[in-house]
Parts: structure tokens; sequence; C-alpha cells
């Protein structure tokens, strides 16, 4: 851009009369413009570190590397009102410059991603949540134009241009320098350092900045934020299908923005190795933000053993690594499996009940390693045959984070013989292992209920409240089919459940070639239904079902389709009561 | 140095990225020059308070600041906190007034000679004192909205320095 053009550029953006804007000295943005600034606080307020970033993607954030120091602390990150807790860093190797991944996608319009240099005279927009000159922690973030006045392979330097010329203050490390033209807004570099004049409490009077290039990095930015389509912000569907040869073939349903989804495979295993009883998991095993897909296997001669198959960051698969194998472990006609982050490491784990010949009752887990493979087992909760407990065959397992502390926690629903109905759950303590049970939801055998055998359940925080709930598809005696919702309660109970689809076994085809699956398959923050459905033809197909504010879901949307797939029957999927 | 970059950047506008060694020098100069924009929760213009006043304000949330004890220092307005010392001085000096604003706040500080706390309006303030009994103790103080607390020689005790004013109160 030649030094003509930007100083008409510059004119024609003050005489558009933005209000004398500041980071320090300017004006607070009005509400619903620059949305996509978020504030980063690392650490309590008031005695840790807070800075600026802006949003890049629905679930990254891009800050400035030192907000964080030499070590990797949580996050608390606010964008737009939606406040959201840091889930993975990347660090870039040598500008003041991170990644923040989200603990889950905001539903605000990240930023455009400039990819031209600027040249001294352009005049860039500068944002940020620090310091104004007369506030300490202003609570909205600021903004002000400044002038480029030089180029460096990295780094910028600023000055302000308005008549109250601005400052660039403490708080505003990492926040954006956006590139405003013809209507559009796009990030070209982020606060780095300033001398900090104008600034409340500063002595020093010079203003100029200093801003980290990332006009430039866009290439490495979007190798991370969203990365692959198994890494992006939107979850995918897991299943792995059993084969007549006895070969397994894990599969992710990865989906694109406008929810169809396709089929990645590519790591079947041989033949004749899965001839017999299987369970499916899904979750991070390895802990690196990629949903993972785990077997229980049990062989023909009754040794039981867990195969991890990771997911790559483009949904294909990795072949499958054994871990925990056990010829002495017991039956497993006489487990009962899920799995979640029972100890919060940021990995999923396995866990399972077990129905003792003598009705004791025990909960096992196994934990995940950072390679994805399993330990041994361990016991963390047991009820003696007598007092008598219950058993394996009234539940339906399933995990979730119910009281929305970081650990996810065990529920099972329990159809007692009196016809009333129960979920009870296991709340996972702190240093590891579970609390005793609680009934955390009961409907008493009159008025009766229902039945929970006629209930295909999935679990997933379906409100977007933080803490886990559970969803299933009922079974009406004379056809009709509802999506039931109990959402979870602060202390990890459970409120009655609320219908929302309903449908009829004509319309939509049989219960009984319907499974459900969860994941947050739109991106929008709340875990959302697929539902599995074969038809009588032999066709397969994926619809999604997207879950509403109070939880509730609307109506299923075909997004994957195939008459040469496979049989509905060979399957399996992680929600299948095994 | 800057000025130096500054004029070579404007000498060759019309290319879009300036090489060599005269940016790298750029770099370093802006590196080592300016200090750090991580908001610390340092207190503001700490440097210039103490110098003025004697008193140490170290880091806070943001919600507990400062403010002028206004034409009475010694019984200023009700919606500031008044912290009150013995020290030798004129009463704008010796008497020093917090302004609360939000849910929570948090202030960490050293104001010695410290022997009365007057309550704000609305909220209960936990103070955190050291006070130089006979073995030195550090302990909290619950000062209620609008109440005089007395602190250390206020209550027939030792010296006191006030380390830390925070609400909503928990002992």
């Amino acid at each position: 851009m030649a030094a003509g053009l930007s100083v008409a550029t510059m004119t024609a953006m003050l005489a558009g009369s933005v209000p004398a804007l500041g980071v320090g000295n300017g004006s607070a943005v009005a509400d619903g413009t620059y949305g996509f600034v978020a504030h980063v606080a690392v650490g309590q307020a008031g005695a840790g570190a807070a800075c600026t970033g802006a949003l890049i993607d629905p679930q990254w954030v891009i800050t400035a590397a030192a907000c964080f120091g030499t070590d990797a602390p949580d996050a608390t990150i606010t964008i737009g009102g939606q406040v959201r807790e840091s889930a993975r860093l990347v660090r870039h190797p040598d500008r003041n410059v991170v990644l923040v991944k989200l603990d889950k996608p905001t539903t605000v319009p990240p930023v455009a991603l400039g990819t031209t240099a600027p040249a001294a005279g352009d005049v860039l927009r500068i944002a940020g949540y620090g310091r104004t000159a007369t506030t300490w922690v202003p609570g909205v973030p600021h903004t002000a134009q400044f002038q480029v006045t030089g180029v460096g392979t990295g780094l910028l330097d600023v000055t302000g241009v308005t008549g109250a010329q601005p400052s660039v203050c403490k708080g505003d490390a990492g926040g954006p320098a956006l590139r405003e033209s013809g209507g559009t807004v796009e990030l070209v570099a982020l606060n780095h350092t300033s001398s900090q004049g104008g600034c409340l409490g500063q002595t020093e009077t010079a203003r100029t900045a200093v801003e980290t290039r990332v006009d430039d990095l866009a290439t490495w930015i979007r190798t991370y934020a969203p990365g692959g389509l198994a890494e992006d912000h939107r979850d995918d569907v897991t299943m792995v299908y059993s084969y007549a040869s006895g070969a397994l073939g894990p599969f992710t349903f990865t989906t694109a923005a406008n929810g169809a989804m396709s089929a990645k495979g590519g790591c079947n295993t041989a033949a004749g190795l899965y001839t017999t009883n299987l369970k499916i998991f899904r979750g991070d095993f390895n802990g690196d933000d990629i949903v993972d897909q785990a077997v229980l296997h049990n062989s023909a001669n009754n040794t039981l053993s867990f195969t991890t198959f990771l997911t790559r960051p483009d949904g294909t698969c990795s072949a499958g690594v054994q871990s925990w194998t056990s010829s002495t472990f017991g039956s497993y006609s006489r487990m009962l499996m899920t799995s979640g982050d029972y100890n919060g490491d940021g990995r999923d784990d396995i866990a399972g009940f077990y129905n003792y010949a003598d009705y004791g009752i025990g909960l096992f887990t196994w934990l995940s390693s950072p390679t994805g493979t399993f330990s041994a087992s361990s016991r963390p909760w047991y009820n003696a045959p007598s007092p008598y407990w219950g058993e394996i065959g009234r539940m339906k397992v399933f995990s979730g984070d119910f009281n929305g502390d970081g650990l996810d926690d065990i529920g099972s629903f329990y159809g007692y013989a009196d016809y009333s109905v129960g979920i009870y759950s296991w709340i996972a303590k702190p240093g590891g292992g579970f609390n005793e049970d609680q009934r955390a939801w009961y409907a008493p055998a009159e008025p009766y209920w229902g039945d929970p055998k006629r209930l295909r359940i999935a679990a997933g925080d379906f409100n977007g409240d933080g803490r886990g709930d559970v969803a299933g598809l009922y079974n009406y005696a004379n056809g009709n089919l509802a999506v039931l919702t109990w959402t979870a309660k602060a202390d990890g109970a459970f409120n009655n459940a609320f219908s929302s689809w309903k449908s009829t076994s004509a319309v939509w085809g049989s219960w009984d070639t319907t499974r459900l699956t969860s994941g947050d398959f739109n991106g929008d923050g709340r875990d959302d239904l697929a539902a599995l459905f074969g038809a009588t033809d032999g066709s397969l197909s994926l619809s999604t079902l997207a879950a509403a504010e109070n939880g509730g879901f609307a109506a299923p949307v075909k997004s994957w389709g195939s008459t040469t797939f496979g049989s509905y029957n060979s399957i399996n999927l992680p929600e299948d009561p095994v | 140095m800057r000025k130096l970059i500054m004029a070579l950047a404007a000498g060759v506008a019309g290319t879009v990225v300036l090489g060599g060694s005269a940016m790298a020098l750029a770099e370093n100069a802006a590196a080592d020059d300016a200090p750090s924009l991580v908001e610390d929760f340092s207190y503001p213009g700490a440097a210039a308070i103490e110098a003025d006043r004697g008193i140490k304000l170290i880091k806070g949330d943001g919600n507990l600041v400062l403010v002028d004890c206004g034409a009475d220092p010694n019984l200023p307005p009700a919606d500031v906190i008044l912290v009150q010392t013995t020290a030798v001085g004129s009463p704008d000096k010796t008497n020093h007034c917090f302004k609360a604003s939000g849910t929570s706040g948090v202030l960490t500080m050293e104001i010695g000679e410290v022997y009365f706390i007057r309550g704000e309006a609305q909220r209960t303030v936990a103070a955190k004192v050291e006070v130089q009994d006979a073995t030195p103790v550090t302990e909290t103080e619950q000062v209620d909205p609008g109440e005089w607390q007395p602190i250390g020689i206020g209550q027939g005790r030792g010296e006191a320095t006030l380390l830390e004013l925070r609400y909503p109160f928990t002992s």
C-alpha cells in the first residue's frame, strides 16, 4: 500500500466519525461490535494475569504468549458474555503468540485472518480490555486507531492517530490490531509491548506501541485452529463396524459446516480377530483433544482385552494398540461398561460395573495413559451381597459431569421390580474414586412411568450449562416415539424428564432399528443427538437432532445415508448397552 | 533507534515488508524498550503513591481503589472505607480512603500504624492486619458497614499494619 493511499484511507476512517476511541484514552465498544474480542484471565483476579485476545475460530482464541508465562496455567476466557475454560495451548515457536483452544465452542462470529502485510502509514484499530487513562479494570474492551510507523519481520511499530492520543495499556497484551476497509475487518497483529504513556498511574509520556505481526501466520494458525475435521468445533459420530470376516472397522463420521457427515476409516483389523462379544467406547483416551475409540473384547477363550484406536486429525484412524488384558478378571456377561474422564486428567477412562455371582456389585475403572492405553483395573466402589444393592440387568449406564465440577460421573437408570424407575449417580471424587451412590431421580410405581427397557439413552450436555444430562428415545406401546431429556441440577441430581421431538414408528420408522449417539455436531456448545437408522431396504442413515437451549431436540435432519455401507446390526455404537 | 527505523519505513512505504539488519535492530529495540502489556494487577502508580503518602499498594482486582478523602479526611463520605493511621503528618496524608465497587474486591497493601478502619455504607469488609503483639500475629478483622473498627493501638495492642482489604467478608 502506497503512503498516499494510506493517508487517504486514514482520513476516510476518521471522517467516518467513529468516536474518539482508545485503549487508554478512547471509548468503550458498542454492544454487538468487535464481539470477537476476548477477555483472557489467568489465575485469580487480583493475583494472576489478564490479557486480551481475539476469537479466530468458534473454539480458538489467539492472544499473547506472555500472558501464560512459561508454564501452562488454566485460563478463563470470556467472549461476548460466553465464558469458557482453556483446554489446550499452542505456542508459536518464536513470536509472542499463543493459540488457546476453548473447552467448548462459542456462538460468536470469529474475526477473519488478514494475509496482507501492513505498510507504514496504514491505520489499524487496536482493541483491548486493559487499563484506560482513568480505569484500572474497565470490564469492557476499548478500541482506538493507530498508525503503522514501521514494519519489521515479526513486529510493527504503531502510534495513536486520534486527537486525544490513545495508548496501549496493561491488560491489552494479545489484543487484536485490525485492518478495517470496505466493511471488512481482519486481524493483522496482536498487542506486544507499549511505552504506556497516558495509561492510568503512568508517568511515562511516550505513547508508541509494538505489535506482533500475525498477518503472515495464517497457515500456522489454521494448522491448529481448527486443525483437521476431527479437531474442529463440530463433534463427529464414532462407530465400529463388525465385519462378517471377524475384522473390525473403526469409523469417524466427520461433520461438515452444513451438517453433512462422511465416513473416515482406514485402520481395519485383520480378519478373524473379533468373532465374539465386544463393547466399544468413545473418548479422548490420549488427551490430544481428538475423540478416539476403544474396544473391550471377550475372546473365544474368555480372555478380556482393551484395544485403543486413536483417531488422526483428519478423522482417519490408526492401527489398534492392545493394552490391559486378563483371563482371570471375570465374565464378560457380568460387565456393564461406560467411559468418561473420571479423574479429570484430560483423558477419558473406562469404567464398568461387575455383578458377582454372589450378588455383590462393584464399580471398576481402567485409567488411560498419555498413549491412550489402559491401566490395570481398580475397584473404587463395591456393595456386598447383603444388603442387596441391585443387578446390572436392570441398569442402563452412562457418564457425564453431572455436577459440573470438571470430573465425569457415572449414572445409571434402574428399573425396579415394582415398576418404579430411578437414576442413580456415582459422583467422582477430586482425588480419584467415587462417592457412594445417590438416587438422582425417581418415578414411583404409581402412576406408572414407563419401562427403561423401551428407552435407548445417550448422554451429553444438551442444554450447554456445563453439566452432563441424559436423553433417550422412548418406544411407546402404541408405536409413538418421543425423545426425553433429563437435565442435571447443580447438585448432580436430575430434573424430571420432558419430551421434545415426537413421531411414530409409522412416520419415522421402527424403534428397533433406531439407536442414538451424542455429540455437539453443529458446534454451538450444546451436545446434540444423532439417530442411526436401519431401513427395511437395508440402507443406513444418520440424522442429527439439534439440541435447543432447554436441552430439548429439534426434528431429525438427515446428515448421512448409504445403501452400501453395511448392515445395521453390524454397527457398534458406544451407547450400545453391553 | 526507533526513529531511524520509522524514517526507513517511510522512505520505502511502497514495499510490503522491510528486510535487513535495520529491522532486526528495530525489533530488538522494541523488545528491550517497552514494558509488558500483561495485566499483572499491580496497583497503578504505586510508586508515586508510596512517595506521596508513605503507603504501599500492591495488587488488586481493580474494584478497590484509593480515592481522595474529601474536605474532612477524618470523616470522609459514607461511601468510602477510611483507614486511619497514627502516622505524623497532615490529615489528608495520614487518612487513606478506598472506594469499593462490584460484589467482590481485593487489594493487598502495607499501611503501617493503623488504629481505626471505618466501613463503607454497604459492604462488610475483611481487613487482614499484622499486629505487633508480644508475638506478632496476622488476623482478619470484620469491618461492618459504617462501623468504626479499632485496630492495633486502637485496641490497646501493638502497632498494626494493614495487609489486605477484601469483600465479601470471609474470616
